[in-house]
């Protein structure tokens, strides 16, 4: 028989053993609670604390010449940050930011700006972004607490400012880009990809897992040729410091194809430094219009010649060195006797330029110009292209506008455009639209077929007889070239100054327009240089420069010499007892 | 009670059974762990392979740069002494048109 003290520890045991019971299945509930019915989002919470989902940038496509010299290229490169460490003072944060300023050369402003984020405990500062893989190992090497690396990719151009203006660039963020970076950024920029990074407490690594791999982006293949760039650089900056002229031009195309060979704009700037200082920006060979001068002549002169508007052998009458229209009176810059047409423009006279136009029509004018494309773009591969201006027909003053016009003024075209114009007289009178990327689907105008601006015979014709003589004789003299038989035109033409509300007689844009050699041309050219200061005509301070760029591409380009070579004297001496 | 004899050919069997069930796994082990050496080793080189694609394209660029006109203009005239020849001094070849 129990006593009553062992029923009372058997009741008690009974009890602590079903509180425990009832426990352990509070917790075993709690337990399935959380493993079973929380287990996906358990699950999540874990993986979000250890796992990063990290964007892969894809490499960026080389930007190569016509001959594959890369001209831009991505290398990988590393950005470096900054977080707050707990327990860390100020002073230890300005200690570790000023050594990180010593070896990444921050500035003042930049230091104090980092320090200013981690003292508001902001969780992540960029300290530099794409430093080189060598600094970024020198930055490692310190064992910073709180400095960490992050991938990415740099763009590099290895020859600078050469072609600055067709590559454009690209900022270190790559918000901000132009030139071709900008305009084929599609084809360059690949696709990113993406992968989940795994972490151990402390942010290590230990596991990546790729979901998407980048696509590189596809290489460019551009008209330029380095060589020829390098070429029209050289001599425009000479000219352009000779001359201390305002900004300068130079653009080489070929003229068959429309490919662009060579584009330089000055001032430029450093592509690697992009963007650079402000008035480099622009790229002034598409992106900026001016009144052309007398190199629009040659649109006046297709516009004659092909209505059969006067013959070769017709006269005009210069003498008197002005001729008043309305109320516009247009002077020649020297006084001029009797001129043939093809003297007109081989002397560039406004005088007879205005007597021959005044034989078209306001709508005969216009058509012509409209068939050369002036006032639309050329369609180039450049971004921001301006398309320059030319008032509708109805909207020109009657007596005024077309002999003004027929000179060269109240009308704006870019330096693209007017040597797009000359390419019309180097084709046999075809209009061939301009273009900076060689190869591939993107290539722009890809088997376009150039269109006629006026026939075989009326470019053929004004080529040998006015275009060719220009230079040989006319006022494009000093661009004459040994060996070739070269065409073109000048252009002088006084800037409009708007504060005093008329043409000013200081300030000029002088140009000219050419191609070589006459038979085949192998190169059309066009020089601009705004206000030029020793010199101003187009003749003087421009056709040097065709000269001086063109003897050197068609050596370059192997162009054996049309016609021969100008005699030279040689000279020699001979020391005493020399026999010869 | 009456102890069980266990026969030769029983022993033999169970022993090459064991063998076969410790071979297996021993095989399974083996393979698991050349294959993560494999993989260990593959992503080592493709590591490798990354880096010197790279280094092929930094070395690409720096003959870019090394080959810069105006780097090379300027070792030509400065340094060898070199000067543009004259125009009647360029021989061209001719071209060959039957072709």
């Amino acid at each position: 028989m129990r006593t009553f003290y062992e029923s009372d520890i058997r009741k008690r045991t009974l009890v602590l053993s079903f509180i425990l019971a009832a426990w352990a299945v509070v917790v075993a509930l709690r337990l399935v609670q959380i493993q079973v019915f929380g287990h996906a989002r358990a699950k999540m919470a874990v993986l979000d604390q250890n796992r990063d989902k990290v964007t892969i940038e894809p490499l960026r496509g080389r930007i190569l010449d016509r001959h594959g010299e890369i001209l831009a290229c991505s290398l990988p490169a590393v950005s470096v940050n900054i977080r707050p460490v707990e327990k860390e003072t100020p002073a230890d944060e300005r200690k570790k930011v000023r050594a990180l300023q010593g070896l990444l050369g921050l500035s003042e402003k930049e230091v104090s700006t980092i320090l200013g984020r981690l003292k508001d405990n902001s969780t992540f500062t960029y300290v530099k972004k794409k430093i080189s893989e060598e600094e970024a190992a020198g930055v490692m090497a310190l064992k910073l607490p709180g400095v960490e690396f992050e991938p990415a990719t740099r763009r590099h151009y290895p020859l600078r400012s050469l072609a600055a203006h067709v590559l454009g660039g690209l900022s270190l963020t790559e918000d901000n880009k132009t030139g071709v970076e900008a305009r084929y950024d599609d084809v360059l920029k690949g696709e990113e990809g993406s992968k989940i990074v795994y972490q151990v407490r402390g942010g290590r690594e230990y596991q990546t897992q790729v979901i998407k791999s980048p696509v590189p982006g596809r290489d460019l293949v551009l008209t330029i040729d380095a060589t020829i760039q390098y070429y029209v650089e050289k001599e425009l900056a000479r000219a352009v410091a000779e001359h201390k002229a305002a900004w300068g031009v130079v653009i080489v195309m070929d003229p068959r194809t429309g490919e662009i060979l060579a584009l330089a704009s000055l001032p430029s700037y450093n592509v690697n430094d992009f963007p650079g200082p402000e008035n480099a920006w622009m790229n002034r060979a598409v992106q900026l219009s001016y009144e052309p001068g007398s190199t629009f002549k040659i649109v006046t002169a297709a516009a004659v010649r092909e209505r059969n508007r006067v013959g070769f052998g017709e006269l005009f009458d210069c003498t008197a060195g002005f001729i008043k229209v309305g109320g516009l009176t247009i002077t020649d810059h020297d006084r001029e006797n009797v001129l043939s047409f093809p003297q007109v423009l081989i002397k560039s006279s406004n005088v007879g330029t205005v007597l021959f136009a005044q034989r078209l029509t306001i709508a005969e004018y216009y058509d012509t110009i409209k068939a050369f494309r002036f006032g639309t773009k050329t369609g180039i591969d450049l971004p921001r292209e301006d398309s320059g201006f030319i008032r509708s027909a109805n909207d020109w003053n009657k007596r005024t506008s077309l002999p003004h016009i027929a000179i060269g003024y109240e009308v704006r075209a870019t330096p693209l455009q007017i040597l797009q114009a000359m390419n019309v007289y180097a084709t046999g009178g075809l209009l061939v639209r301009p273009r900076v990327v060689k190869q591939g689907p993107e290539a722009a105008g890809n088997g376009e077929a150039p269109a006629r601006v006026i026939s075989e015979k009326t470019a053929n014709e004004l080529v040998n007889r006015v275009f060719e003589l220009v230079v040989e004789e006319g006022t494009a003299k000093a661009g004459r070239l040994d060996g070739f038989r070269a065409a073109g035109k000048t252009g002088t033409a006084q800037k409009y100054d708007r504060a005093s509300n008329s043409y000013s007689t200081e300030k000029y844009t002088s140009s000219f327009v050419g191609f070589v050699p006459v038979e085949r041309p192998r190169l059309s050219m066009i020089v601009v240089l705004d206000e030029p200061k020793e010199g101003y005509y187009g003749g003087q301070v421009c056709a040097p420069v065709f000269r001086d760029i063109a003897r050197q591409v068609l050596r370059y380009l192997r162009v054996p010499p049309e016609r021969p070579l100008p005699a030279r004297i040689l000279t020699a001496g001979m020391a005493k007892g020399e026999r010869p | 009670m009456v102890r069980r004899k266990w026969s030769p050919r029983g022993i033999a069997l169970g022993a090459a059974l064991l063998v076969a069930v410790m071979g297996t796994l021993t095989f399974y082990v083996w393979y698991q762990t050349e294959s993560v050496k494999l993989g260990i080793d593959i992503g080592g080189n493709e590591d490798r392979i990354r880096e010197l694609e790279q280094a092929i394209e930094a070395l690409k660029m720096r003959k870019a740069a090394l080959l810069d006109p105006a780097r090379v203009e300027k070792i030509a005239r400065e340094s060898l002494g070199l000067i543009d020849p004259n125009d009647n001094e360029v021989i061209y070849e001719k071209r060959d048109r039957s072709r």
